[in-house]
């Protein structure tokens, strides 16, 4: 029974200091963590995406229906899933790739591969300066309220 | 107090990370050229003295359906086995696709699995064009490139026609060797803007995933990366 005890007194005491730390420094961050120093070459964080790529082609590797659904507005769809080739997806969205843009692949958050694979296979090409997979993904573009009911590019 | 501690202690022991032993985590296929589903098995073994749950195991995307047999099994004991399949939907790909799956073990952090299978399929590609992209710079001499076709299947391959939506290039049909080898040269009208073309390859391939093929045509300012350029 003591011990019973002795534990809720530390249960007790553990959730007054977790709400102490909520009043004091806000809800928890629920941003993708991401560092730039640890990240595999293929990948970039969202934050430098923002500092240093500026404005750049945002590639949604989803699947369609996720894109027409919650797509990052101003984003293109070419993924490596689907019945349409890869070449086919790559010449519907010609007029965008024309601009010459950095490009930013993303798909649904950290454990997604998706983006790595459409990344690579663009890279083949060579229709692009620059293409990295977004660590974090959709999460990340969400955590950092970029979607926002969506109204992607056709 | 004196029972408090290893209470709290064997309260922290799942926060320690497990270990599963993987035969292999790479696992590579060759599928037939009209293949639309692949499977892949990852047998694993609890070779250590701890119980090892299973939290979460993702797959890399919607693609791939993933399934633990024994099924439904995620707690397993020392020496206890079993195994991770994976079902990939192959789509219209050629080459090579690498697919994941993240297993995230007793002690892992949400977003940080400590395992990671891939698998490495390679679909054949019928039809190889070499290259895919055709590059001019601004300003440089507008001259012909080549793209070269060779068929790699038992039976012959025919380009059948080429076609292209714009008549910012030309492009014209050679047979080196009929159903087995052909070039495509393409001429830009100019080099003086920036400009992109596609020209749509149409073969008799009698599978959908090979017939047609595309060939991207680019005009454009000094690339960061090296273009693929014919000599």
């Amino acid at each position: 029974m003591r011990t019973v005890a002795e534990l809720a007194l530390v249960l007790v005491l553990a959730s007054a200091g977790a709400v102490a730390t909520w009043k004091i420094t806000g809800p928890p961050d629920r941003s993708v963590a991401c560092d730039p120093a640890t990240l595999p070459a293929d990948e970039i964080c969202l934050a430098t995406v923002k500092a240093e790529w500026g404005d750049v082609l945002w590639i949604d590797a989803r699947s369609a229906e996720d894109w027409k659904r919650d797509g990052l507005p101003g984003s293109i769809h070419i993924t490596t899933m689907g019945s349409v080739s890869f070449d086919e997806q790559i010449a519907d969205a010609m007029d965008e790739i024309a601009k010459g843009k950095r490009a930013v692949v993303y798909c649904n958050g950290v454990k997604c591969t998706l983006s790595k694979e459409v990344a690579r296979q663009l890279r083949e090409y060579q229709l692009l300066p620059e293409i990295k997979a977004l660590h974090g993904g959709y999460d990340a573009l969400k955590a950092a309220g970029m979607i926002k009911g969506s109204s992607p590019a056709s | 107090m004196r029972s408090v501690l290893p209470a709290l202690f064997a309260l922290c022991l799942p926060l320690a990370a497990a270990e599963l032993h993987f035969e292999t985590k790479l696992k590579e296929l060759t599928v037939a050229p009209d293949a639309t589903k692949v499977i892949a098995e990852f047998p694993f073994k609890n070779d250590s003295k701890e119980t090892v749950d299973i939290l979460e195991y993702t797959a890399g995307c919607s693609c791939i359906t993933a399934s633990i047999n024994p099924s439904g099994k995620l707690k397993y004991e020392p020496g206890e086995g079993g195994i991770i399949r994976a079902e990939f939907e192959l789509s219209a790909l050629a080459g090579t696709v690498d697919k994941g799956i993240a297993l995230r073990l007793t002690g892992d952090k949400p977003d940080e699995p400590s395992v990671s299978l891939v698998t490495r399929i390679n679909i054949p590609v019928l039809v190889n064009v070499e290259p895919k992209t055709l590059t001019w710079s601004i300003g440089e001499e507008a001259k012909p490139k080549t793209v070269t076709l060779i068929m790699n299947h038992s039976e012959p391959i025919q380009v059948l026609s080429l076609s292209s939506a714009d008549n910012r290039f030309t492009q014209e049909l050679k047979t080196i060797e009929k159903g087995k080898k052909y070039e495509i040269v393409v001429t830009p009208k100019n080099t003086e803007n920036v400009t992109m073309g596609v020209v749509h390859v149409e073969t008799d391939c009698k599978l959908q995933r090979h017939r047609s093929q595309r060939i991207f045509m680019v005009v454009r300012n000094q690339p960061k990366t090296a273009a693929v350029q014919n000599p």
